[in-house]
């Protein structure tokens, strides 16, 4: 196989001009070359000769640079060479692999009867076994060093090791046969993967290769078929597991769908901001009624998967009509659809759960994966990286790591860590990871990192590709995307919650700043004289052009014009204005009248014997007698008004028919046409002739001073009146955007970037939040580098508890745990130790919470695993006055099991707790001591959270609200927040209150079977660490544990045993 | 998106982008800003045939000179619909009828208050009745298909959705919006006539003054569905029904401060008798006559800008006194007599009056003299008064041509007014009395 015939790997091309060294000879297209790359000078050796290149456009520059860092194993060959003979300019053809392989030993293939009849076949005539080698040697070893392509295959029995060699119009499944030597097993035509083909990489494999007969082969073992088996284990890895992950996602989804069923209904109607259908079973649907909001789907038949078909895809054909559900009354149910949305439902048919959603979803976490695992992504290495296996390592950049901009981004100097984070994450050859324990400033980072990153882009003018900030969720990517400035534009937000009509990602910001720039430039301006009276004019102008009314005839704005604007006209136009100004009439022309009166002779026509009965003849011949005046008939038609007229008995069908037909087309030809339904005739003229004028204007306007005053004029006029249309502009030119993971690749971003868009910076907030196959999907799509920050103590994605169910049945728990870990923990393990270059970056200070605080969170979740830090603010800036807590950082309110236990339920509450709590949390507010502090409560339990807000009314600082749940008082709101802690993440208090819930008596040991699954349901939530440490690290002064003190003293949960310790001590109390 | 539909005469029309969209079609803006296209969204084909027919036959109605968008070109197949006026600055006088926000008073007033939604009700009832004495009727009358001005000082009012417009005495489909059905229609009793037009548009204009609809108040308003479609078929009392309280409403705003007598009694009559029995029921040009009379028995507050009925000695929105205004009462000539016209208690009939408050020109109503536009202005003491009349002094000896010129007549403190004449002496014609009025009762 000839370099020109590859068709595997990634695939670059580049335009590449010869710029120094010796010149070959000659440069044949299709020459293989080797690109390689020493002290800033690019070499290609082709043709037995060594020339320097260079790249010819910046996107070639660029190309060249990232073949450089990623190093990846690759064949290039010369596609073009111009001119000939002596070229001077090239065209290369790259092909990179993810993986080359090396084996020393020949690798010798065994070809059986069966396979050298089917080559002989394929080749029109029968051929000796040796020709068939042969010819099997040259379609798969690429010529030069001895190399083939191969790719690992799915095991086909156990012991077996089976791969396919690609080739130029065929590939070749070879196998180990029971005799422990590789069979040719199959000769197939060379096809192009299709889209849900499993897809493994293509390899390159520097071997000798040879095709013998079946007996000449010798037995294949060592290190190539240890390789190989290892490659064929990727079938077992965690990607695989991930697939069957997500298989079961799809089955809970249509689990879901199928719980709600169908239901049909026989009408529908619009209603306000929706459709009503009327329902055949209300009252079995009101059994299944689903949440506010779900959407629903309206098809003329029952969809296929509700039945036993497994295929989720719909049908082609327009897409059907999706509602939010919002109310079920009597047997009307009503669904909401956007304002936006004209499709139509059938006149009846079918309700049931939509599934549009969830295939995209589903679908865009194929596609990354099914990227990622081929290599096929921009960026091949990452599957090593995912599978912690060893990269071929890339290059380091060389970006100096702070600038003044981004230091300013730091409150306060940056510590050493937090530099280094920057180190790495600006030159990390393909990720860098950036764990962030609580308080150790890392949105500060973030933000230097891009500042950096945006100069970087500004230094190469913008041409650095996009850069995507990415989150979770919504709220996070707005976070992440304010305070963005590249070019001066502002980050964009692609794609969109439902029904989110605010967006706030810093682009108002950015706009009122830019809006008062220029409103301030403006001001600068002196204001020509005719400035204004010219805007108004042109204003007036294009207002008539637009909706020329009756009153204001073309004239008379002729003459207008003429008056006012005349001696900025140049002289032609003024001769116009003059000659249509006195063409001017006050009222409408007569021919208006005269058409009326037609008109209503027409109309008395009589076309019916009753009519016809009372004065037909004279209608008709009054009607004749108008006509004619007017000249509106044709011959035939006042024949036939004539012979009408002449009747003197009633008129036959036919003739009544004929004068039917005859009104109308006579209403038709009097009846004013919608062009004339405005101002009079000769309109085309003058629209003409004013717009001519507006441009004559505009001409003579921007030819003097006040020319830029009008263009900033109308730059203001847009900043303040059209923000959707600066919005959809910046949108477009910006080269930061902000999208969460699923929305990454959606519709919006496929709108305004296309497909197949890469990113050249992915940046990923919140990493440890974000579920791994929808992380994967903007990281499929990064080119250059992929930071990922975030923290793996913390929270983590939450897993569907449904599927995490399915899964503990079939799958082993290490696999169990593997798919608890988040992405980021998995790479953050694998890639920290022993890595060169340093990938991976802990930031070791704290600056949120008081130093006792500090040190208790680093040494209960932090230290254990070596990753604690420290926390160099001093004590002195943490204190508080509080008198109920006086010197105390920690405090323990002790609510004992005698006070009252805990209820069960699907989420556990403590009625005797929470009252607590609130006696707390009153105590603390109104303490004079307590202005500007703000309190927050956690609980782990929803339940504990209502059960708080209820006695928080009690202690008169909520209220009910309008649906009777409470809500804190307004002036407080500001102060206090309760929730739980999954809506705490990333937030601070001055004080927190932890509300631990738990409490009951211990079963006595001989009745407890299983002694973990005790511990489990007794202590619940408590004992999973992330929580806590989420919960345990958010108070800044003061933390206060509320709970049943001999639970948790000494008991499972180290962290409160050690809390409860600490409050004992010096710095704490116990009350 | 934007699309090219081509009209029956062949001219092609650019779609720019989509106006509103409602039950039975999606309304467009053509380029060039003087037309819109509606397009009706009906799958089957027959039936778009008999569409494109029947709005032909609608295209043709003798309405071209009437305050409606009509169809002006009919589309060509495969499109639906038709190409009519655009009407910019407007929108549908739903939003008049619904308050936007938690101060209904200022929202009330910022929406033009009670004189603008007198008018514009005037306005369409007017044009309805025009319809109706030409032998057709609109249809579908409802919030949605009546538009005014945004402007809230503009009086002016459209009728669109004329696609159901039809000869009275034809049958034809019932189409009708649910809420201002009238209930033999709803009932299926009847199709659609000058009498269901009537209904709904007295719905409308109860809705649009009180903002409260006459058939469901809060009893029925707190019950299933089913209750709310028996009160819309006639089969509870209305919500001001002065035998049967069952249906009062407590929202809304309070009828002696909104609506004059003359406009308590045709309502008495729409949503009483009429309600049931059409035959009891009064005709649009009633319901339009008094809605005019109404309008011009108002007087604009100095302080809050809103407008009220004169009688109010205070304005119900803010409490501030009324304003010296000038009162011209309408009466008839009776040749006979020489004099007005006397009522049965021996004092002048009066048909109505016109407030006329310092600083605003206001012309007295057709709906009270008929032909001829009487314009009136107050400054000071002073009214000045234009339009096609004769001014005569109070003893009778001296008549006064009046033109298009202004002219004043001096309302001060023992001065006994002139009158304003619409005709000669020596026959029946309207005669305007005005009389000065500082503050206190009328």
């Amino acid at each position: 196989m000839r370099c020109a015939d590859l068709t595997a790997g990634q695939i670059s091309s580049l335009q590449l001009v010869i710029s120094a060294g010796r010149r070959a000879a000659a440069i044949r297209p299709g020459a293989e070359a080797v690109l390689t790359h020493g002290a800033d000078v690019f070499v290609l050796t082709v043709d037995g000769g060594d020339v320097s290149v260079d790249g010819v456009s910046p996107d070639d520059v660029a190309l060249l640079e990232r073949l450089a860092t990623r190093r990846l194993p690759a064949v290039s060959w010369v596609l073009a060479a111009t001119p000939a003979p002596a070229p001077q300019r090239l065209t290369l053809q790259v092909h990179e692999f993810p993986m080359a392989l090396r084996w020393d030993t020949p690798m010798e293939l065994a070809v059986d009867t069966k396979i050298v009849d089917d080559v002989s076949r394929r080749r029109g005539r029968p051929l000796p076994v040796e020709e068939v080698c042969e010819w099997l040697k040259g379609q798969v070893v690429l010529d030069g060093a001895c190399r083939v392509l191969l790719t690992a295959g799915t095991r086909p029995a156990p012991g077996v090791t089976a791969f396919r060699l690609h080739g130029r119009a065929i590939a070749i499944d070879v196998a180990t046969g029971p005799d422990n030597r590789l069979w040719v097993t199959r000769v197939v035509e060379a096809a192009a993967p299709k889209p849900g083909d499993e897809r493994r990489p293509v390899v390159l494999a520097h071997v000798d290769l040879r095709f013998e007969n079946k007996t000449a082969a010798s037995v294949f073992r060592g290190v190539a078929r240890a390789t190989l088996d290892q490659l064929m284990a990727q079938g077992d890895n965690y990607l695989a597991l991930w697939r069957e992950y997500n298989g079961m996602e799809r089955e809970s989804v249509l689990r879901r769908a199928r719980q709600f069923g169908a239901w049909q209904f026989t009408t529908r109607r619009t209603a306000g901001a929706g459709w009503r259908f009327e329902m055949k079973d209300a009252d079995g649907l009101r059994r299944v009624l689903p949440e506010q909001g779900t959407e629903l789907e309206v098809s003329e038949d029952v969809p296929g998967w509700l039945g036993d078909s497994a295929e989720l895809a719909a049908p082609p054909g327009p897409r059907k009509v999706v509602g939010a559900f919002l109310e079920l009354r009597g047997v009307q149910l009503t669904l909401g659809v956007p304002d936006d949305d004209d499709r139509q439902p059938p006149k009846s048919g079918w309700v049931h759960v939509s599934l549009q959603g969830d295939l995209a979803r589903l679908r865009a976490r194929d596609e990354a994966w099914s990227q990622v695992a081929s290599m096929e992504n921009p960026m091949p290495q990452l599957a090593f990286l995912l599978l912690g296996q060893d990269v071929p390592t890339g290059r380091r950049g060389t970006v100096e790591p702070m600038s003044q901009a981004a230091r300013a981004c730091f409150k306060g100097e940056p510590t050493p860590k937090q530099i280094e984070a920057m180190d790495v994450a600006l030159n990390t050859p393909d990720i860098a990871i950036i764990q962030g324990p609580p308080g150790t400033g890392k949105t500060q980072v973030i933000a230097a990192i891009k500042v950096r990153l945006a100069e970087l882009a500004e230094e190469r003018q913008g041409i650095g590709g996009l850069f995507l900030v990415s989150a979770f969720q919504h709220e996070a990517v707005e976070n992440a995307a304010s305070r963005i400035r590249v070019l001066g534009l502002p980050a964009a937000k692609i794609g969109h919650r439902k029904r989110q009509t605010e967006v706030h990602d810093g682009f108002e910001e950015w706009r009122a700043e830019h809006a008062g720039e220029v409103r301030a430039q403006l001001a600068g301006l002196p204001s020509g004289p005719g400035l204004v009276a010219l805007q108004a004019a042109r204003r007036r102008i294009s207002g008539w052009l637009a909706s020329p009314s009756k009153r204001d005839s073309a004239a008379s704005v002729a003459r207008w014009v003429y008056e006012q604007l005349g001696r900025w006209l140049p002289p032609e136009l003024r001769d116009r204005a003059l000659s249509l100004s006195l063409g001017a009439k006050p009222t409408a022309p007569p021919e208006d009248t005269t058409r009326e009166f037609a008109l209503k002779a027409v109309r008395q026509l009589r076309t019916e014997p009753i009519g016809w009965s009372d004065d037909g003849p004279r209608m008709a011949w009054l009607a004749r007698a108008r006509l004619r005046e007017m000249d509106q008939l044709t011959s035939e038609e006042s024949t036939l008004l004539a012979s009408a007229a002449a009747e003197s008995g009633e008129p036959s069908a036919e003739m009544f028919g004929q004068l039917e037909g005859l009104q109308n087309a006579l209403v038709d030809r009097l009846l004013p046409k919608p062009s004339e339904a405005g101002p009079a005739r000769g309109d085309a003229d003058a629209e003409g002739f004013l717009r001519d004028v507006n441009a004559a204007v505009a001409d003579r306007v921007a030819q003097t001073a006040d020319g830029v005053a009008l263009a900033l004029e109308e730059l203001h006029h847009a900043f303040e009146h059209d923000s959707e249309g600066i919005r959809e502009a910046v949108s477009h030119y910006t080269t930061v955007l902000a999208a969460t993971c699923g929305q990454s690749i959606g519709a919006d971003m496929r709108d305004r970037k296309g497909e197949g868009i890469r990113f050249d910076t992915v940046v990923l907030d919140e990493a440890g939040r974000a579920n791994p196959l929808d992380a994967m999907i903007p990281m499929s799509r990064a080119e250059r580098r992929i930071v990922m920050v975030g923290d793996h103590r913390q929270l983590s994605h939450l897993l569907e508890p449904d599927v995490e169910g399915a899964l503990e049945g079939t799958v082993s728990d290490a696999s169990q745990k593997a798919l608890r870990k988040s992405l980021f923990e998995r790479l953050f393990l694998s890639l920290r130790s022993g890595r060169d270059p340093v990938r991976v970056v802990t930031l070791d200070k704290q600056f949120r919470m008081h130093p006792v605080l500090g040190g208790f969170v680093s040494q209960m979740f932090y230290e254990p695993y070596k990753e604690g830090f420290g926390s160099p603010t001093p004590a002195s800036e943490f204190q508080h006055d509080l008198a109920r807590w006086p010197g105390s950082v920690v405090g323990w309110a002790n609510v004992p099991l005698a006070d009252g236990a805990e209820q069960s339920g699907k989420s556990k509450s403590r009625p005797a707790e929470a009252e607590r709590v609130a006696a707390e949390v009153a105590a603390i507010l109104s303490d004079p001591a307590a202005i500007g502090l703000t309190v927050g409560v956690v609980s782990f339990y929803s339940a504990q959270v209502d059960e708080i807000l209820r006695a928080l009314v009690g202690a008169g600082l909520a209220a009910r609200g309008d649906d009777g749940t409470p809500e804190i008082n307004t002036e407080y709101r500001k102060r206090l927040r309760v929730g739980t802690v999954d809506a705490f993440q990333g937030r601070e208090f001055d004080v927190v209150l932890l509300s631990c819930t738990r409490s009951s008596r211990p079963r006595p040991a001989s009745a407890q079977a299983d002694p973990e699954r005790e511990l489990r349901t007794r202590y619940g939530h408590l004992l999973i660490e992330n929580r806590l440490c989420v919960a345990m690290s958010r108070a800044e002064r003061l933390m206060i544990v509320v709970g049943d003190l001999a639970m948790f003293a000494g008991g499972p949960v180290p962290a409160l045993a050690q809390f409860a310790q600490l409050c004992r001590g010096e710095h704490g109390l116990v009350r | 998106m934007v699309r090219d539909v081509i009209g029956a005469d062949g001219q092609r029309y650019r779609l720019t982008h989509r106006l509103g969209i409602g039950g039975q079609g999606a309304v467009y803006a053509v380029e060039g800003g003087r037309l819109a296209a509606k397009l009706l969204l009906d799958r089957s084909e027959e039936r778009r045939f008999v569409l494109r027919t029947t709005l032909d036959g609608v295209r043709r109605l003798p309405v071209e000179d009437l305050a409606t968008a009509r169809p002006l070109v009919v589309l060509r197949s495969p499109e639906c619909g038709y190409i009519m006026e655009l009407l910019t600055g407007m929108a549908p006088i739903t939003k008049l009828a619904r308050p936007d926000g938690e101060d209904v008073s200022d929202w009330y007033r910022a929406t033009g208050g009670l004189r603008r939604r007198l008018g514009v009700l005037a306005h369409a009832a007017r044009t309805v009745h025009q319809l109706h004495s030409r032998a057709l009727a609109w249809g579908d009358p409802s919030l949605n298909n009546i538009f005014v001005a945004e402007d809230p000082t503009n009086e002016i009012s459209r009728l669109i959705d004329t696609d159901n417009l039809r000869w009275a005495s034809r049958p034809g489909p019932s189409v009708y919006t649910d809420g201002y059905g009238a209930p033999e229609l709803k009932a299926g009793r009847s199709g659609i006539n000058t009498m269901t037009d009537a209904h709904a548009m007295a719905v409308i204009a109860f809705e649009v003054l009180t903002l409260c609809h006459p058939l469901v108040g809060d009893a029925v308003r707190a019950s299933e569905d089913e209750v709310e479609q028996a009160a819309l078929r006639g089969e509870w009392p209305w919500v001001d029904d002065p035998d049967d309280e069952r249906n009062r409403c407590s929202t809304g705003l309070p009828r002696e401060a909104i609506l004059t007598r003359g406009l308590r009694e045709v309502f008495a009559r729409f949503f009483g008798p009429g309600l049931g029995d059409w035959h009891l029921r009064p005709g649009v040009g009633e319901l339009a006559d008094a809605l005019a009379i109404a309008a011009a028995a108002t007087v604009r507050c100095p302080g809050c800008g809103a407008t009220y009925l004169f009688k109010d000695t205070l304005c119900p929105w803010c409490d501030t006194a009324r304003p010296p205004f000038v009162l011209a009462d309408v009466g008839r000539w009776n040749p006979e007599s020489q004099a007005l016209e006397l009522g049965a208690d021996g004092r002048p009939d009066r048909l109505g009056v016109v407030a006329v408050t310092t600083g605003e020109e206001r012309a007295v109503p057709s709906a009270l003299i008929g032909a001829g536009q009487i314009a009136l202005r107050v400054d000071g003491s002073r009214l000045w008064a234009r339009g096609p009349g004769v001014l005569r002094s109070p003893d009778g000896k001296h008549l006064v041509e009046m033109d298009d010129q202004e002219r004043p007549l001096d309302l001060g403190p023992r001065k006994r007014p002139w009158t304003i004449h619409l005709g000669t002496l020596d026959r029946p014609h309207r005669v305007l009395t005005p009389n000065l009025h500082v503050g206190g009762a009328p």
